[in-house]
This record gives structure tokens, sequence and C-alpha cells, in this order.
């Protein structure tokens, strides 16, 4: 009687407690690389190429219920190119975690700890979130949904204040379009959706698959809300030419945010402590489908031990990294690798998979 | 694992039965072994044996014995008992309303020993008991631990049998169902299941039921004995399982699909499976009107952060983030520190530490002493540690609020779990600041989310808000009743409606 996976809403809360990591991770670049305040343009469009894939995949994940995207390339696709893409996705999901901590790890620094070693942090923060990811499926899915609850709906509440004293106008012009900079950023604005890249794993544990479709659906409507809406709103705080130069802009939002009878003066510290357990959160996902994306790249059985190879692996990598202000020029190219791969992957499994089935009838 | 011993057959020596008896009961003085002659012409040979001070005398000898020698008639009874000599004088001689016929020694002791009396009969292979438990017992009197503002003010006392009666006054159902079992290999502890057979989860019942079976242990003295043994994560600061002494809240819970556990000797009963909302609940929620119930609730999910976090945040701000105060309170902090000569965090650590001392105290000083104890203890001491500089007023303010904070929390066990947790946020707060308590939060919560009662997730409903959105209902407020109509989702109940 007890559900073993996990409901299709905590799904949902997955994708979108991901994504929004990865947008504001990836904010400065698309406010740096598309001229002029249309940047909402390329992740309208971004959304739309994922909407579209979203139906003939989730036809496809239906075919093979309880397998990843992983194990249907498997069945799809000749071994070796189903280990590439197991490997290719332990790939993704290890940089992405590493980007994530090390741009964390680097606002705590600058914000709360200023004393405090970067490796120091980095280290608490993989070692707690070893600890969820370890424990599966359900706790990460629980987590992800109290989080949003908790603390992501609260942070997008409070840096709505930050809106007063804001020029609306900063909005404008929207013509003449910078056609080329909007579709350059698509694939970067691609990146920041990035729990597409996470449902091609976790839908296969959601109890009630039929709702898939829909609910993947309504993430990425969701996500592409939250993204135009935070685009907008540092926009119409600092300025196309102030925004560009900004390299954590959530968190000069922040600063900004006037909320009646609040004593607090640097709101942002308040705003960090919200996007700790936001950030804190997408790790201990991230970890945990790195751990499911080795298992079923290497066949084995649920396993949660691979958490304590990630640990050294992310440390290196995290710790390894430049500073993010540094690292902006240079994430660009593996953001259109990522991003390419991501849609192409499911396009190549959905080809395979109708021309499979075509053969059968 | 379950103790195997071989039984002895009763035998139709009476003489013989009673030696047997005496022989494993000696040295027990208390235990009285009485014989008798019986029948119109004293031609059958009884004994009666029970415990001196757990027997009601006056109903056996009124309602047995005193019919068994003066109208026994045995040629009329052998006429019509054949072979049953005992079934037929329990039939027609015996007025004592629960008697069963006993098989072996070791029954008839156990039997002697819950205060039952028994009746061995010469020449017959059974014996009688005949039900005659009766001790001195405390009444029904208001819970001490769990205050009443409206509602019934009568409470479980140690006797079981009372406890599941004040039950059974409240839900006349016959679907109410009650499984007896005993525990404890030497206390034989009297323990009774109790759920509603259309309402409750058959996983959480089968759980349940396994998990008791299971326990192997020499005594159970009181029902935390239980609690501790069949909780999901012993290790967890949280209680797993709710109890109560109160007779509305269990049958409440009853009614909600949850499975009662009543112990004998102890007057609270346990109720699970129980999640992170029922302790942040009173009976008196639902009595009161749902507006004045809404806002209380929400007043204790507001001091429930504060009764976890306040004294941290303290220290995190006034050591790591002074530049989070507005300018005169920082200037106000600093300068009120300055002849302070411990850190924030030691100031924090040691008042706290001076109210669990004080709340320790008054609980164990009897009567209206004990709460003037707390009150004088606490003003006395805030007052002349502020005034000998070893404290700032703001750390006395803050630990204040923190204590207040905590008792507006229903449940006793609950707020001591959150008093535990108050030193590990005091500890991050002093070593790494809001990003400790952040950290702190992050492990709570995975803590929290790992947790389970019988299978159902401790942090329902909120960890599945969207698919269990009737239960938010009845969280953080309190919807009116006829809106209350749906059983708890998370417990996947048989039944969904009810109320």
């Amino acid at each position: 009687m007890f559900e073993k996976g996990i409901t299709p809403y905590q799904n949902v809360s997955i994708l979108i407690l991901v994504s929004f990591a990865f947008q504001t991770l990836m904010m400065p670049i698309i406010l740096s690389e598309v001229d002029g305040p249309v940047g909402w343009l390329s992740i309208i469009i971004g959304a739309i190429i994922l909407i579209l894939t979203i139906k003939p995949i989730n036809k496809i994940m239906d075919d093979y219920k309880e397998d990843t995207i992983v194990g249907i390339s498997s069945h799809l696709l000749p071994k070796y190119i189903a280990k590439s893409i197991g490997l290719y996705y332990i790939i993704l999901f290890i940089v992405a975690n590493s980007l994530l901590m090390k741009d964390f790890a680097e606002q705590i620094k600058l914000l709360m700890l200023f004393k405090t070693p970067i490796s120091f942090i980095i280290i608490t923060i993989l070692l707690t979130a070893s600890y969820a990811a370890k424990k599966g499926i359900q706790t990460i899915s629980e987590i992800a949904h109290i989080t949003v609850l908790i603390a992501l709906i609260p942070y997008l509440a409070v840096i709505i204040f930050s809106a007063y004293y804001s020029n609306y106008t900063n909005v404008f012009p929207i013509y003449p379009v910078d056609i080329e900079g909007v579709v350059k950023s698509i694939p970067n604005t691609l990146f920041g959706f990035f729990g597409y890249a996470i449902l091609m794993f976790s839908n296969s544990h959601v109890s009630k698959t039929e709702k898939n479709m829909l609910l993947n659906k309504k993430f990425i409507i969701i996500s592409m809300a939250i993204y135009i809406g935070c685009y907008i709103l540092i926009i119409i705080k600092f300025g196309m030419e102030e925004a560009v130069n900004l390299v954590w802009p959530f968190l000069s939002v922040m600063k900004f945010v006037n909320i009646p009878g609040f004593f607090f003066e640097s709101t942002e510290i308040v705003g960090m402590s919200f996007q700790i357990i936001v950030t804190f959160s997408c790790v201990c996902i991230l970890m945990y489908f790195t751990n499911l994306a080795i298992q079923e790249t290497l066949e084995t059985k649920e396993n949660g031990y691979f958490i304590f190879i990630q640990i050294p692996i992310l440390y290196i990598m995290a710790a390894a990294l430049p500073g993010m202000y540094m690292l902006y020029p240079y994430v660009k190219i593996p953001a259109y690798v990522f991003s390419g791969l991501n849609l192409l992957i499911p396009i190549l499994i959905i080809f395979k998979g109708k021309k499979k089935g075509k053969a059968r009838n | 694992m379950k103790e195997n011993k071989v039984e002895r057959k009763i035998e139709t020596d009476l003489n013989k039965n009673i030696a047997i008896l005496k022989e494993i009961l000696k040295d027990a003085d208390d235990i009285i072994y009485r014989r008798l002659e019986c029948g119109k012409n004293q031609k059958i040979k009884m004994g009666v044996v029970y415990i001196d001070g757990m027997t009601d005398k006056d109903s056996v000898s009124e309602y047995a014995i005193d019919n068994l020698i003066e109208n026994l008639d045995l040629e009329e009874l052998e006429k019509n008992a054949e072979k049953e000599l005992q079934g037929a004088i329990a039939k027609t001689s015996i007025s004592v309303l629960e008697v069963k016929p006993i098989l072996t020694i070791e029954d008839s002791v156990l039997k002697i020993l819950s205060g039952e009396t028994v009746l061995f009969i010469d020449t017959c292979s059974k014996a009688i008991m005949l039900s005659s438990r009766g001790w001195p017992m405390r009444g029904v009197s208001e819970p001490s631990t769990e205050t009443v503002l409206r509602g019934a003010r009568d409470g479980f006392n140690e006797t079981m049998k009372v406890n599941l009666t004040l039950i059974r006054r409240r839900i006349r159902d016959p679907k109410l169902k009650v499984k007896y079992m005993q525990i404890g290999s030497v206390s034989k502890t009297d323990i009774a299941i109790m759920y509603i057979e259309d309402k409750v989860n058959e996983d959480v019942l089968k759980a349940v039921q396994k998990r008791l079976n299971n326990i192997n242990i020499e005594a159970v003295l009181e029902s935390s004995y239980i609690e501790e043994l069949i909780e999901d994560d012993n290790y967890s600061p949280f209680p797993q399982i709710e109890n109560t002494e109160r007779p509305d809240a269990a049958a409440s819970a009853l009614l909600e699909g949850r499975v009662v556990i009543a112990v004998d000797n102890t007057p609270t009963v346990l109720m699970a499976p129980a999640i992170f909302t029922a302790f942040m609940q009173s009976s008196e929620d639902y009595y009161e009107r749902w507006l004045s119930s809404c806002m209380i609730r929400i007043i204790r999910y507001i001091a429930l952060p504060i009764t976890i976090l306040l004294p941290a945040m303290y220290v995190a701000i006034t050591s790591f983030h002074p530049n989070m105060l507005p300018t005169e309170l920082a200037l106000y902090v600093a300068a009120s520190r300055a002849n302070v000569p411990f850190p924030a965090y030691f100031e924090a650590f040691l008042m706290e530490l001076v109210i669990e001392l004080i709340r320790e105290a008054a609980i164990r000083i009897i009567g209206p002493v004990g709460s003037t104890i707390g009150l004088v203890g606490g003003l006395v001491i805030g007052q002349s540690s502020v005034e000998a500089g070893l404290i700032t007023p703001l750390a006395v303010i803050v630990v204040a609020l923190t204590a207040i904070a905590s008792f507006t929390i229903p449940s006793y066990n609950f707020s001591t779990s959150l008093r535990m947790i108050r030193f590990a946020f005091i500890f991050l707060a002093a070593t790494m600041g809001l990003f400790g308590i952040s950290i702190g939060l992050c492990i709570l919560i995975i803590h929290l989310c790992t947790l389970k009662s019988f299978g159902i997730p401790y942090l329902s409903p909120f960890s599945s808000f969207v698919e269990n959105k009737k239960d938010l209902k009845d969280t953080v407020i309190r919807h009116k009743i006829h809106n209350l109509v749906h059983r708890p989702q998370y417990l996947r109940s048989k039944k969904e409606k009810g109320l």
C-alpha cells in the first residue's frame, strides 16, 4: 500500500529546483550575450524547443517503464553508444555539480565566511549532501518538495520586494531585436532548464507515470516563468548597462530588498540563507542522479556507495576551478556542447524508438 | 525469541495440583489456598487459589463459593454432565460473569498472578478461572500532563480495562476492534491494540502487530518501553509515536484511522503512526472556534523556529554578521557586550543551560513550589547575571523568548527534542555563523525526510503537499469542521471520508 516511487509533483519540484539553481548560474551569460533587454525571447524559444520533445520522449519512456534514458538507449542503440550516453550523463552531472558548488561556495565566502577557506565550505556541503543522496530517491524528492515550500517560494517572494524604486522602462526597447544574440544565447538558456536532463532519469521513478507528460510540460512552463521573471527583475533594477557586469545578479538584487518593517540591513545574507538551502538541495539531487547514472551505466544494483566515489572527484573539481567571474568566458562552449547533447540524445532515442516501433508493426 | 516451556497438564488429584502450585509459587505469602468441600453432602472436594489484594473476594464468594457449598448436587450434575464435570459446574453453579476452563498448571499460575481466582476440582483434569480482578486503583481524573481548557476532563489511569472503557464510551461502533496480547517474559504486561476496522491502514496495523510480537523483554513497566521498542528510528531525536492521557485524543486518533496501543499499569496510551504535524496539534484545536484555532496553530508554527533557532541566530549575528543589524542596534549590542567576559556562544549556551536546570528543578519539586522556583530562579538569575556583567540583557531576552516559545509546543516529548536540537544549532552558529545554521537546517530537513513512522513519511503532508492538499486543511491552519470530512490522505486509510 505504501508508495515506493516518488509522486508526480515531487518530480516537478526536483526539476524546478535544479533548473532554478542553473538559471541563477547562467543569468550573467544570458545578460551579456544578448544585446538589449530581450534575453527573455531566447528563454521562450528554449522552452518551446524543450516542450516539443516532451511528448515523444515520454511516449518512448512509457514503452520502457522503470527504465531511465540509459536503460532505454541500451534497448534501442548499440551497447557502446548506450554506454557512451551513460558516461556523458555522468560527466554532465559531475561538471554541473562542481560548477554549482564552486559558485555557491564563493558566494558564501564573499558574504558570510570571509576568513574560512573555500575548500572547507565545499567539503562541508559535500559531506552533508552525500548523507542525503545516499538515502535514496524518496528522501531526495521529499527534500526537493520541502525546499520548494520553505526556501524557493519565500526566496522568490522576498526577491519581488526588490522591485521597489525600479525603472520599468529598462525593459525597452524591445525592437529592434538582436536576433543573432537571441539565437546565440538559446543554448545557454537551455542549460538553465537543467531539469530537462534530470527528467530523463527521474521520470522512471514516478509512481503514476501517466501524469509525466503533462507535468513535464508544466515544469518547463513554470521554470520559464521564473526564469523570465528573474531576468526582467534584474533588468528593471539595474538596466542593461549595469546588469551585464554583474557576477551574481541574484545577490545584487537581494541587496535592494525593501520589505516594510524588515529591520535587517544586509538583506542579501537573508536571501543567501534561503539560497543555501535551495542550492544545497540541488547538490543532493545532482549527487543522487550521478549515482543513478553510474549504476545504470555499469549495470549494477542500487548502490549508495558510488556517492563516496563522487566526493573526492567533486571536491577536486570544485576546488580546482577558478572563480566564477574568471570562468564565465569559458563556460559558454561547454554550455553549447552540453545543451546540444542534452537535446540531441533524447531526439536520437525518439528517432530510434519510432523506427523500432514501425519495424515491430 | 519466544521461550518454549513444557506445559504440565492439570492432574485429576486436587492435592497434587495444590502441591505443584505451592512449589511454583513458594515463598509468596500473599497467595491464598482455600480448600472446600462442596455440595449438599460435601462430596466434592475443591480448591480455590488467588492472590490477596489483587482479587475481588466479595464477588467470588458471593457468586461462586456460596452457591458451590450450599446448592451443588453431585448426582444431578453427573446425570447431565457425562464426562465434563467442571464444565457442568461452571454452567450451573457459578454465576460469576467471566469463566474459562484451564488445562495447564502454567496457565493457572498466569491467571492467578493476573488477579483471577482459579478453582480446582478433585477428579477433574480441568480447572476453572473465575474472573475476579479487583485491586485498589486511582480514579478517573483530569490528566496532569495535558491541560484541558475545553473538553472532557477525564483522563486515563493505570488500569488498562478502565482506559479501554473510556475509549469505548466515545466510539460505539462494532468496527472498533481490541486485540489483547501480553509482553514481558517476567512482567507479562497486558497490551491492547485498538483500531477501527474499516478505517485503519492494513499495512500500518500489520507493522504494529509484527513489531509488538517481536518484542523480547523481561518487563514492561511503562508504555514508553513499548514506544522505544517499536519506533522506526531509535537514534532520531524526534518521537515517532504520539502519546496521550486523554481518551478524547485517543478516540480521535482511532477515527483518523490510526492504531492505539494501551498498556496496563500506564495512564499513557500510544498512537501510531505519528507525524510532525500531529505533535503540533492539541485536542482543543478542534473544540474551539475554527478561526481562533487557526490563529493558535499559526502562533505555534511561528514559535517552532524561534524555539530552535533564536539563540543560534543571536550567536551568529553578534559573532559573524553584525552588519545585518541596523546601525543603532549593532552599536548597542557592541556596547553591551564590551563588559561581558564571555563570547556570545558561551553566553547563549550558559543561559540555555540555566534555563534547562530551572526547568528540570521545577518539574522535580512537587506542587506550586515548583513553578515558584522556576519563576524566582529565572528572574533572580537573569537579573543578577546582567548586573554582574556576565551576560547581556539581550541574551536574557533571547533565552527567555526561546523558553516561552518552547512552551507553546503542545507535545512535551516533541518540545524536548526541539530543545535538544537548539544546542546543536548554537554550536553550528558558533563555528560557521548563518552558514552553519543553514547547513544545520539542511541536515534537519534531510533527517526529517528520511524519518518514517510505520511507513508514513514524517513530514507528511508537506512532503507531498500537492497530492495531499486536502490534508493541508488541518496542518498550519485548522479549517471548519464540515470541511474536514476527509480522513488524512497520508494515512492511506481504507475509507477516505469520515467525521
